[in-house]
């Protein structure tokens, strides 16, 4: 071991200053599936951090019930090793985390700690900066309208459900339709979006299996997205504790970039077992348990986690912190008590739907049901100027869907819409990981709802689709592509070039 | 549950104020029957563990416990029991995993830890 340290440490132990005090103490009476019951502790505030001493160790806690005789706390930790008659110190502080620049590219769990087995984060006293969990959201004037785009590069939602940078979409639906995919997609588009600043990402994965965090970490790796990315994990088998406080610690780690000036963005896969995780600490410190067994202040549990997220004003830095909570409902009740709270919460969200899945529609986003709240003041005007007919033109076809099936019987123009609604459809459907930068979404929709793939079967539109884009990639990159990613707009002389493109390569 | 623990703890120590030695146990047996008949017997511990708080309160007493790492001498416990003045309940306990040095927890509730155990663990947490 190197001098250096020993001589550290040396110092250390005789510069300690013998400072004896009195403390004020309590003692375990009770511990069992991860809560304890504690005598004394007469002075302890609320959602006051708690030392247990069990064994040689320190394991922490939160007081949350401030009984008469007793305190009910919850133990984020192994509750294994505390026993009865332990004693326990308040430390008067509240829960923080620590947070910094640091953290990108690591896996934490909630309290802050390191799971990926690459050593500490933090290597000095100096970095880094202790950001309480639990946050008053930042007030009214402290804001600003959301106007920056976050592109997802999903062209389904950059088209018709745009996304800011401040808002809150909700994606929901219910299992194995391609929720996390879709968040997914969203990080590994954030490095491939030039126009706009790439946000720090925060993935939160509550209640999730390792080894499916293990797989998401190395997609994002293997896409380079864990250079802008945090991963803050409280897997399956940790205790309901983690499962609670996972989304808040993240929005602790987001608000630290937002307060900077910075992007950032939050998902938290997903909401549902953070209300379940509540609920299992709720129902074991004995408060009144009400409709569905969840707690009387679940709503509350979501709406001040969601509110943290927002836009700040220019003198505020201008930063944004924008949330994508993800919520599983089960066969597609989305009037069940949690997805209700949320969605009003929420400024918007996204269905995901079966049918619409095992059709061969994905991702399975319902573009008639899913909202935005924000819209377009969150687009660039390229995607505002060809978007609005798409959505207009899908409208209708839905409408025409169910006729769809007697195609030889229709009139000439119910014929056309159903065909370009057939065409578009297509356009809209991407595979897994392959986000799409939006300049290509621009180029993809204005030739679809400008007639330009009419005369395509539906199952070649995708390989068409890919062909223009080369195409237009080759020969008009500086004309068109780089055009549409620095200005944001489709300007007459690029729509020229885009139509003479089209042209050629419809004649090819 | 029908009654708090401090609720039985005060009429159990109200019901035996001034009686005999045989009246007492007595009234002990008559207390764990009305446990019994309230089905609140399995909290007896806790119940009685807040007696003893109520009996010291009441009592003037102050309860001492101290957990040191060797046994205490005569010395030192005469000047634990009169630094504090009145009357003192004194419970010690040998601990030799605290190293060194005594740590004294007053009525339960204040903590003076002046162990060598307590003061490595506060370099190292």
């Amino acid at each position: 071991m190197p001098s250096v340290i020993v001589e550290n440490l040396r110092r250390e132990i005789e510069g300690l200053k013998s400072e004896i005090k009195a403390e004020k103490i309590g003692r375990v009476l009770e511990v069992r599936d991860g809560i304890a019951k504690i005598s004394g502790l007469s002075e302890v505030a609320s959602q006051e951090m708690l030392e247990v001493e069990a064994g040689g160790q320190t394991i922490s806690g939160i007081a949350f019930n401030i009984e008469e005789d007793a305190v009910g706390a919850i133990i984020l930790g192994d509750y294994l090793k505390i026993r009865e008659g332990d004693i326990v110190r308040g430390t008067g502080k509240v829960l923080s985390i620590r947070v910094g620049r640091e953290l990108i590219g690591r896996v934490v769990n909630p309290l802050g700690i390191p799971i990926d087995g690459r050593g500490p984060v933090f290597n000095s006293d100096a970095e880094g900066e202790y950001y309480p969990v639990e946050r008053l959201a930042p007030s009214v004037i402290e804001r600003e309208s959301v106007n920056t785009p976050l592109h997802t590069g999903i062209k389904a939602i950059d088209s018709m459900i745009p996304i800011g940078r401040g808002q809150r979409e909700l994606i929901i639906g219910d299992r194995q339709l391609g929720k996390t995919s879709l968040v997914v997609d969203t990080i590994i588009n954030q490095g491939k979006d030039s126009r706009y600043k790439t946000p720090i990402c925060i993935y939160t994965a509550i209640g999730q299996k390792e080894s499916k965090v293990a797989q998401i970490v190395q997609k994002l790796k293997d896409s380079g997205a864990m250079e802008y990315t945090i991963v803050v994990s409280a897997p399956a088998s940790s205790p309901a504790s983690l499962w609670y406080l996972a989304p808040y610690s993240a929005t602790a780690i987001g608000e630290y970039f937002m307060r900077n000036g910075e992007d950032a963005l939050v998902i938290y896969d997903d909401l549902s077992k953070q209300a379940w995780g509540y609920r299992e600490l709720s129902l074991l410190l004995r408060r009144p348990p009400s409709r569905e067994a969840y707690p009387g202040d679940i709503f509350y549990l979501h709406s001040r986690l969601l509110e943290r997220s927002a836009k700040l004003s220019k003198e505020n830095g201008g930063g944004s912190l924008t949330a994508l909570p993800i919520i599983e409902t089960q066969l597609g009740d989305v009037s069940a008590y949690i997805p209700t709270n949320v969605i009003s919460i929420t400024d918007g969200q996204i269905y995901l739907e079966p049918e619409l899945f095992y059709q061969g529609v994905r991702p399975a986003v319902n573009v008639g049901l899913s909202v935005s709240r924000v819209g377009s003041s969150a687009q660039t005007k390229a995607m505002k100027k060809v978007a609005g007919r798409l959505r207009l033109e899908l409208a209708q076809f839905r409408e025409l869907a169910s006729f769809a099936q007697f195609a030889s019987d229709l009139d000439e123009s119910t014929k056309k819409r159903i065909t370009r609604g057939r065409v578009l459809s297509e356009i809209l459907k991407q595979p897994e990981l392959a986000p799409v930068p939006f300049e290509n979404q621009v180029i993809s929709i204005y030739a679809g709802t400008n007639g330009y793939f009419d005369q395509v079967a539906p199952e070649e539109v995708s390989l068409k689709m890919s062909a223009l884009l080369g195409y237009v990639e080759k020969l008009y990159d500086e004309a068109i592509l780089k055009k549409i990613r620095e200005t944001g707009e489709l300007e007459e002389e690029v729509e020229n070039s885009l139509k003479k493109a089209l042209e050629e390569f419809k004649n090819l | 549950m029908k009654y708090q623990e401090t609720v039985y703890a005060k009429a159990l120590l109200q019901a035996l104020r001034g009686k005999s030695e045989s009246e007492k146990k007595e009234v002990a047996k008559n207390f764990l029957n009305v446990l019994k008949k309230n089905s609140d017997l399995n909290r007896l511990n806790s119940i009685l563990d807040k007696v003893e708080i109520q009996y010291l309160k009441d009592e003037k007493i102050r309860k001492l416990s101290v957990e040191s790492a060797s046994p205490l001498s005569k010395d030192s416990r005469e000047e634990i029991k009169s630094s504090l003045g009145g009357k003192v309940l004194l419970e010690e306990r040998v601990r030799p995993e605290l190293l060194a040095g005594a740590r004294i927890i007053l009525d339960g509730e204040i903590l003076i830890d002046a162990t060598a155990f307590g003061r490595l663990a506060k370099i190292f947490h």
